[in-house]
């Protein structure tokens, strides 16, 4: 399923990108760090309309960290090509970011088209 | 002649031939060994005076023909319907056909990375983790984490996020309208005998690059009227997401319980189909 979301400008989705990249990071590290001690923490749970709590290992989390790592090598690379296609200038006309089945995937920018007579 | 019982003697061969075709070895084995056995059939033929065995006549060639078949109708069989690959499982195909059957199979991993028998398990039990964690479907913006320090940060960054994703969707919804006009107006104009150009950017991006090349490209360059149907389809998920995520984020700003209960904990969002779902809460330093 794709689902487009939509930057005023080239330099905003770079400024997004790049904090969701440090995001990303940050919780990482701080996952992995408390995953290898196995601590104890306290969950709490959004379902439907109630909230609950319970006391569990953070190990049970340990899946995430592979989601994370996917998330943090496509946003790099997705940064590294914006920088080396746009360095010159910021590019205002429709930028967009594709996400597929919830994984960020492409950038797509309008195409300046102008009419003409057909040749 | 020292006299082997029959029976025993064609056992053997059969059973040897099975084991041969369930290794499925390449024909520049299959065929030498066929062709020792065709010798050795045809001897009392040409030295009349030497009989063999009885057995080992031309007319029972098709047992061993038979006995290969067996085995690799087997092989194949198993390896299709029940995924067991014999001659992998039996370590055979590497090391005696030599290095052509080695690089053939390195060139292949390299093209599309093969799931060793070691990986599966491990892979399982990731597939179980996630599930574990609710993430149902990934979609919208997906699943990740974030980390913050105090419930204010917390709330700030969910808002923050929800704004943004707001922001974006009315902004989309907007230009869906407009997009599908413009389609229909360049419609138009081409049966008046207007072309589009495209302009340098796209060109450039184009000539540089080979096509194939050109569809794996992160960053590309479309056109705004061809996304219509797809800004429609955006703008209409967005607003079930858009009204999940308000739902969510307006009981956990109005629990007084929560709120107070993790006013300076060290907290660890996890967002599950792009909604701020679980809230890790944790102790210590």
């Amino acid at each position: 399923m794709k689902l487009l979301l939509r930057f005023k400008d080239l330099d905003s989705l770079i400024k997004y990108l790049d904090e969701e990249l440090n995001k990303l990071k940050m919780a990482k590290q701080k996952l992995e760090k408390e995953i290898e001690k196995e601590s104890l923490v306290d969950i709490v749970e959004m379902k439907g309309g109630n909230i609950s709590i319970r006391r569990d290992r953070i190990t049970e989390f340990k899946g995430m960290i592979n989601e994370i790592n996917a998330r943090i090598e496509i946003i790099s690379s997705l940064l590294e090509e914006l920088r080396n296609e746009l360095k010159e200038s910021n590019y205002t006309g429709l930028v967009l970011l594709e996400f597929d089945n919830g994984v960020p995937r492409r950038v797509l920018l309008s195409q300046p088209l102008t009419l003409g007579e057909s040749l | 002649m020292i006299m082997v019982p029959i029976p025993i003697l064609i056992i053997a061969i059969m059973v040897g031939m099975i084991i041969l075709g369930l290794l499925r070895p390449p024909l520049t084995v299959i065929l030498p060994l066929l062709g020792i056995y065709v010798i050795l059939m045809l001897v009392p033929y040409m030295i009349p005076n030497l009989t063999v065995n009885q057995y080992l006549n031309i007319r029972y060639m098709v047992l061993p023909v038979l006995g290969l078949v067996i085995g690799y109708g087997i092989s194949l069989f198993v390896d299709k319907y029940m995924n067991v690959n014999i001659p992998s499982l039996l370590k055979i195909g590497q090391g005696k056909t030599g290095r052509k059957q080695k690089t053939k199979t390195k060139r292949k991993v390299e093209k599309k990375p093969e799931i060793k028998p070691e990986d599966i398990e491990r892979i399982v039990y990731e597939s179980i983790d996630v599930l574990k964690l609710g993430i149902s479907t990934n979609e919208t913006l997906g699943t990740w984490v974030e980390y913050y320090e105090g419930w204010t940060d917390v709330v700030l960054g969910i808002s923050r996020r929800f704004l943004s994703i707001k922001d974006s969707a009315e902004i989309i919804n907007k230009e869906a309208m407009v997009l599908s006009r413009i389609k229909n107006y360049e419609t138009k104009a081409l049966s008046l005998g207007f072309a589009l150009r495209e302009e340098s950017a796209y060109k450039r991006q184009r000539k540089s690059k080979s096509k194939t090349d050109y569809e794996d490209r992160l960053v590309v360059y479309v056109r705004p009227e061809d996304l219509a149907s797809e800004f429609m389809a955006s703008a209409q998920l967005m607003n079930n997401y858009m009204e999940e995520f308000n739902k969510v984020f307006e009981n956990l700003v109005r629990d007084k319980e929560i709120s107070q209960y993790m006013v300076n904990a060290r907290v660890l969002v996890l967002y599950v189909d792009g909604i701020p779902r679980k809230f890790i809460i944790l102790h210590g330093n």
